[in-house]
């Protein structure tokens, strides 16, 4: 069997595994052309992932709702909300950051406690649930911000978390550009092709079928590479931001509890079958409690990277975050099935919806064109969903 | 044993009058009959009372034959979303589905195309028709959660108002046949003959229910008690049209409304569809194996909802005069699924009226136009309607878990 | 004749796994195929196929001379039974049975058809009719029925179809016995009207007596086509099972010998629930015997009741009147009795002259002396003449001193210090008993010496015991025979003392005569606790 063969045979049976990738590779070449190579610069790829951060966030949240056979049509304006909220705690009652953004958080996880009250006690189903939450954060949105309009937050500390870079390494001026970054790119990498290799021969000794030699090969440089290009681009710029070391601890961390954890193990049990998870002891309603809680948090979050990012609350903050996010999610490989998808997979849909805005604004494109085209892609991303899945099954 | 036997009979209590039983058994059939419409009346009258006493102007002629057209445009769109229920699924495109009917009607009426009315109306509902074949049609062919491919198109055709209307603005209507779907009011000799029509109609509906019941031998309502509902229904008529001619007259939706009830109900519960629709939605591995096209049923109830999506929106454009960027957005979309469930349509399928529809929308509008005259900001609206959504929706869950509990 | 149903070469495999294996088989009309296999074996995924709910994976299913690919084909023409029923469950029995094939009037198409719910209601009536099912009612929503009636509504569905093939998964084990009998009729009938039917069973009973032709299948591959009256139970089981014609192993025949045993619980069961029913026929009217028998009893207690107010009264009255008869007695007779005595003494004072009468008048007043003290003690007998002024205890001191004396049966006495005074009655009561006791002893008892004791048992129950020496209680003696013994005596005892809501004891002691022991409650009088 030759390289080619191999290759072909790879990438059909794991289309959906790589369909993201391709989507996100086409859309950046597509943008990159028809912007004269601006959308890959580094400002743009800097702007592109501290405007993808709160999608992501909120993508990582709707993926596990999605697993679990639900959705939450509500968390855009949810973060909307909370994050007026955090601006009033801010800027009316003056309270520190450090109080804000944990009682942001908690709130968040309790506004989506209530949620999944509603949807495991009273068993209403969740987009209708969710759909009055919409009407409710909106309203509760519009409440907040109607005495002062939009709220300005005249706090850098919570600013930076939308806006400012990490640190570079004082003296280290041997490379150019922003050394810390190019470390930890570097540091990634390493991790990578390490758990990877690991990985592999891991799945040999149990005799499990894994990816021919070479093709391996190529998917750790491919990988390697982009991460090198990518953490090159932006030290050339100002390093990473913040937003984007939160958004990547949180899909670490939700990376790890979803696939090494047994609470990740029984979220997907329940998404599989609910049935099936419910008889072999699994508490379903513990699980939705779980994963609604915790798609409040991340709401929580999301609207705190949004707020500080504009660096004010707005009327209209989180209008369609939840389109965005479940959009992403599927484009990250999530099933309208349940028990299918992973939080990586929706942090690389969050950036091909991340890439789609951002590269439509820079080329100018009217805000109807926009619409249409982020209805397309989620229903492309749905079709693909379908499609891929019926030929696996 | 003759001496027992006296004993026996007189330990027996006395029978109830012939009176009594005869009430105790219309109350029990009253109950039984409009039991999932008693909740939205008490709702009603809660609504009209709290209003009332807020602001003095709620419960007048004006403001009456006002909410019969404020809801006009809600209840159409919400006639068509019970039919996507009843099926177990949900249109989330209706808003600016009817949006888009309004805009493309808009720019057919106006000064390029200058179509005449019926023209422009009816390639209207062709698109809406089209629009609906194509939700359906991904939804069965990739079996797809109806929720995201409308939420899909949603997005998508709410950016198709927005590139229609482009630069305009707003376009005005001045075709004044559509005008007056919105703004003609019947004169009141056309009023009372309406009433009459309708009072012949309801009676000679219930007597043959009441001799089909006869006919199968079961034993249904007693002729006082259908003279009761008759007269009930008569005076609740009458009423209405009284009320409406004191102002400028029953309106002209109110008439659209009733027809497009009469035809939709007849096409859910009299047709071979309505069943249909009710069998896919109650088990629809039942209703595939009895061999009906489930797909194509699917399709159609998509089409439906866009049809009447897309009416709503030309009513909503003929009570405005015109049409604007705004169109379909706010709270139209959960207003008419609100005044669906409210009126007590199942979300989980197989369950609902549509005539309860027209109940549902009739209080999600007399709250839009209470507190419109309560002068609430828009945050409070959208709070107070988010938490209506909720409680109805508890409402269904609830009784759905009693009749779980039941079966 | 044109074959209806022909499948060739059919082959399902889901995945890796085969699951039919090259399957051909022909169907004619008016032509009943049984299919047995064991579970597993792939019936149920073959009648999928033909119904259409699956794609074959090679070969084909043709269904008179048109290839079938999906379901909405051909559903019109081919009838499928599932071993599990899916029905709309909010829709009720009559909708489900004519679901997809309503009767009605149709105006343009199919689906604007306005079903004609009387007419589906007499079709629905008449096949339920025929099935033997009289329990169901047509407006019942199918969520609120049980298995069995599901199974009977979907062979319903069959019915109503005007198919030409009818293809049946494993007629369930969820009907019963009489149904399953019912429904290999209805198949024959199926026969006759020219229908053809694919009939899957593992029960080797049903395919025997149903069908003309065995087709048999084992892990998805055809094994056997036999007439069905050419065929023998062994050869079918062996190629259900898989094994050689000549050994067939004990495995084997236990699985038949489990169906014919099966065969004959459902048929014993069948029989049971008969019996049962005769069973609760019969309890129901026992139960209605009992309810007249206790309205019999009701009554005769009521009877009884009655009856003890009357003698109650009528021993009130009959006291009454004995003692208004011993004051006649005592305040006329004895009076006059007296007084002419008294005119014979002044008679004999001035007729002393008079010989005769001297002589004769003091044996006249003898005898009126005589007379009065007679006459006082039939007044004592009537009224005890102690019980009024004296009380209880005087009067049974009185008594027994002249019954002493008279009958010369000597009577201990142990009366209760504190008896004090009571009621009228329970005193005369308490007094007649010991008189009719006493005179008991002395016509039966040949007894010497008699123990009579009142004493209060507690506060409020009086114990009355007459004790004697004599010789006890015959062996025949039986309370409830007293009157026909004639034992009046006893018999009055044991009437008072029920009537003052007491009981009576009567037995011998040992060693020694009978007792007779009366425990007869009482309210004390007011005064007499206060004096205590």
């Amino acid at each position: 069997m030759t390289f080619f063969q191999d290759l072909q045979r790879v990438l059909r049976q794991n289309v959906r595994e790589y369909g993201m990738f391709i989507a996100l590779f086409v859309i950046m070449a597509i943008f990159t052309v028809l912007t004269n190579g601006l959308f890959l610069s580094a400002r743009n790829i800097s702007n592109l992932i501290n405007q993808t951060g709160y999608i992501a966030v909120l993508a990582v949240g709707m993926t596990l709702v999605i697993v679990i056979r639900h959705i939450d049509l509500s968390v855009g304006f949810l973060a909307g909300f909370l994050g007026a909220i955090a601006a009033i705690a801010l800027v009316q009652w003056s309270f520190p950051v450090v109080a804000v953004i944990p009682m942001v958080l908690v709130l968040g996880i309790f506004t989506g406690l209530i949620t999944a009250f509603l949807v495991a006690y009273f068993g209403i189903p969740a987009f209708v649930a969710t759909l009055a939450g919409w009407l409710i954060y909106r309203g509760l949105l519009l409440q907040a911000t109607m005495s002062t309009g939009t709220i300005i937050i005249p706090n850098a500390a919570f600013n930076a978390i939308g806006n400012g870079y990490i640190p570079d390494i004082p003296g280290f001026d041997m490379i150019p550009g922003h050394a810390l970054t190019l470390i930890l790119g570097i540091i990634a990498i390493v991790i990578y092709i390490v758990s990877e290799i690991n990985a592999r021969r891991k799945k040999q000794t149990y005799d499990f079928e894994v990816l021919p030699r070479d093709i391996f090969i190529l998917k750790l440089a491919f990988i390697a590479v982009v991460i090198g290009l990518v953490t090159w681009v932006l030290s050339g710029y100002n390093g990473l931001s913040w937003t984007a070391i939160i958004v990547l601890l949180v899909v670490g961390i939700y990376s790890f509890i979803t696939t090494r954890t047994v609470l990740g193990r029984h979220i997907y049990a329940v998404g599989g079958n609910p049935e099936a998870a419910e008889l072999s002891g699994i508490s379903v309603k513990r699980i939705t409690y779980v994963v609604f809680g915790s798609m409040g948090l991340l709401s929580a979050l999301s609207g705190i990277l949004f707020t500080s990012r504009l660096q004010s609350a707005t009327t209209t903050a989180g209008t369609l975050f939840e389109l965005d996010a479940i959009a992403a999610a599927y484009v990250g490989g999530v099933s309208a099935a349940g028990g299918v998808g992973s939080v990586f997979g929706s942090l690389i849909g969050a950036l091909v919806m991340g890439s789609l805005t951002n590269g439509m604004n820079l080329m100018g494109v009217d805000i109807s064109v926009q619409y249409v085209a982020r209805g397309l892609v989620l229903v492309a991303a749905v079709i693909f969903d379908a499609t891929t899945r019926r030929r696996g099954g | 044993m003759s001496e027992s036997q006296k004993a026996s009979h007189s330990i027996q209590p006395a029978a109830p009058s012939v009176f009594g039983a005869e009430l105790r058994l219309w109350g029990q059939q009253l109950a039984a009959n409009y039991a999932d419409v008693l909740p939205l009346v008490i709702g009603l009258i809660v609504i009209a009372v709290i209003f009332q006493s807020q602001n003095q102007n709620f419960l007048t002629a004006r403001n009456f034959v006002n909410l019969i057209v404020q809801m006009a445009g809600i209840c159409t769109i919400a006639y068509g979303v019970v039919f996507v229920l009843l099926l177990g699924e949900l249109d989330l495109s209706v808003g600016y589905v009817s949006a888009v009917a309004a805009v493309s009607m808009a720019l057919l009426l106006r000064d390029p195309m200058s179509w005449p009315w019926y023209a422009a109306i009816a390639l209207v509902l062709l698109i809406a028709a089209g629009i609906g074949l194509l939700h359906g049609v991904i939804i069965t062919t990739f079996q797809i959660p109806s929720v995201i491919v409308t939420l899909a198109s949603l997005l998508a055709w709410n950016g198709v108002v927005l590139l229609i209307i482009g630069g305009n603005g707003t376009i005005l209507i001045q075709d004044p046949v559509v005008i007056g779907i919105a703004n003609y009011f019947l004169p009141p000799v056309w009023g009372w003959l309406l009433a009459a029509v309708i009072v012949v109609a309801v009676a000679i509906r219930y007597f043959q229910e009441k001799r089909a019941w006869a006919q199968r031998n079961i034993p249904g309502a007693s002729f006082s008690m259908l003279l009761a509902q008759l007269g009930l229904w008569a005076v609740l008529i009458c009423g209405i049209v009284y009320i409406a001619n004191r102002d400028r007259g029953v309106p002209m939706v109110g008439v659209i409304l009733l027809l497009l009830l009469v035809v939709l109900s007849f096409l859910a519960n009299h047709t071979a569809f309505g069943r249909y629709v009710y069998a896919v939605g109650g088990n629809q591995n039942a209703a595939y194996r009895a061999g009906i096209p489930v797909g194509r049923i699917r399709v159609t109830v998509f089409m439906i909802s866009s049809i009447m999506a897309s009416l709503g929106g030309i009513i909503l454009a003929a009570r405005l005069r015109s049409v604007d960027t705004a169109a379909g957005s706010g709270n139209l979309l959960f207003n008419s699924i609100a005044a669906a469930v409210i009126g007590g349509t199942s979300l989980f399928g197989g369950r609902g009226r549509v005539s309860s529809a027209g109940l549902g929308a009739l209080m999600i509008a007399g709250m839009e136009n209470g507190m419109g005259l309560l002068g609430l900001s828009p945050g409070l609206k959208f709070l107070i309607t988010g938490l209506v959504l909720l409680v109805a929706v508890l409402v269904d869950a609830g009784m759905r878990r009693k009749r779980l509990g039941q079966g | 004749m044109e074959p209806l149903l022909t499948i060739t070469n059919l082959t399902k495999r889901f995945g890796t796994l085969t699951v039919l294996d090259q399957i051909n088989l022909t169907l004619y009309p008016g032509e009943v195929v049984g299919l047995a296999g064991r579970s597993g074996s792939g019936k149920s995924v073959l009648t999928k196929l033909i119904a259409g709910l699956y794609a074959p994976t090679e070969g084909e299913i043709a269904f008179a001379d048109k290839r079938l690919r999906r379901p909405t084909l051909h559903y019109a023409d081919i009838a499928v039974i599932y071993q599990e029923p899916e029905l709309a469950e909010n829709l009720d029995v009559t909708e489900n049975i004519f679901l997809g094939n309503e009767i009605g009037w149709s105006p343009l198409s199919r689906w604007l058809l306005v079903p004609n719910r009387r007419r589906m209601d007499e079709a629905a009536a008449y096949m339920m009719q025929e099935l033997g099912v009289y329990e169901v009612a047509l407006h019942e929503k199918a969520a609120n029925l049980s298995g069995e009636q599901r199974q009977l509504i979907a062979i319903a569905q069959a019915m109503a179809k005007p198919a030409q093939l009818v293809v049946i998964d494993e007629l369930a084990a969820a009907l019963r016995y009489d149904y399953q009998q019912q429904f290999l009729r209805l198949i024959q009938n199926w026969q006759r009207q020219g229908r053809a039917v694919l009939f899957c069973s593992r029960n080797l009973e049903h395919l025997m007596a149903a069908t003309d032709r065995i087709v048999t299948i084992n892990h998805g591959r055809q094994v056997g086509n036999h007439r069905t009256d050419e065929v023998n139970r062994e050869q079918i089981v062996a190629e259900m099972v898989g094994a050689g014609r000549n050994h067939l192993s004990p495995a084997a025949w236990a699985l038949d010998s489990y169906y014919r045993v099966r065969e004959q619980a459902e048929k014993l069961l069948f029989r049971q629930t008969l019996l049962e029913k005769d069973l609760v026929a019969q309890d129901t009217l026992n139960r209605q015997l009992l309810e007249q028998l206790n309205a019999q009893v009701t009554a005769l207690d009521r009877v009884n009741n009655a009856l003890q107010a009357a003698q109650l009264r009528l021993l009130t009255e009959r006291e009454a009147e004995r003692k208004h008869l011993a004051r006649e007695l005592h305040d006329e007779v004895i009076q006059d009795l007296l007084s002419v005595n008294y005119e014979l003494e002044d008679m004999e004072i001035q007729l002393a002259d008079v010989p005769v009468l001297r002589q004769q008048l003091p044996y006249i007043r003898a005898d009126i002396r005589m007379l009065i003290e007679d006459i006082r003690r039939i007044c004592g007998d009537l009224r005890p003449p102690t019980i009024d002024s004296l009380g209880l205890g005087a009067a049974i001191q009185s008594y027994s001193a002249e019954w002493m004396g008279r009958t010369g049966i000597h009577v201990n006495l142990d009366l209760d210090a504190n008896l004090g005074r009571l009621p009228e009655m329970i005193e005369l009561a308490i007094f007649r008993i010991v008189q009719e006791g006493l005179s008991n002893v002395r016509k039966h008892a040949e007894a010497t010496t008699v123990d009579i004791s009142l004493k209060h048992t507690s506060q409020r129950m009086l114990m009355i015991s007459i004790a004697d020496n004599g010789g006890g209680l015959p062996q025949s003696f039986d309370p409830s025979k007293l009157s026909a013994a004639g034992h009046y005596g006893l018999l009055g005892i044991s009437e008072r003392v029920a009537l003052m809501g007491g009981h009576l004891k009567v037995q011998n002691q040992p060693f020694r005569g009978a007792i007779l022991r009366a425990e007869i409650a009482h309210p004390r009088v007011k005064a007499v606790i206060d004096a205590d």
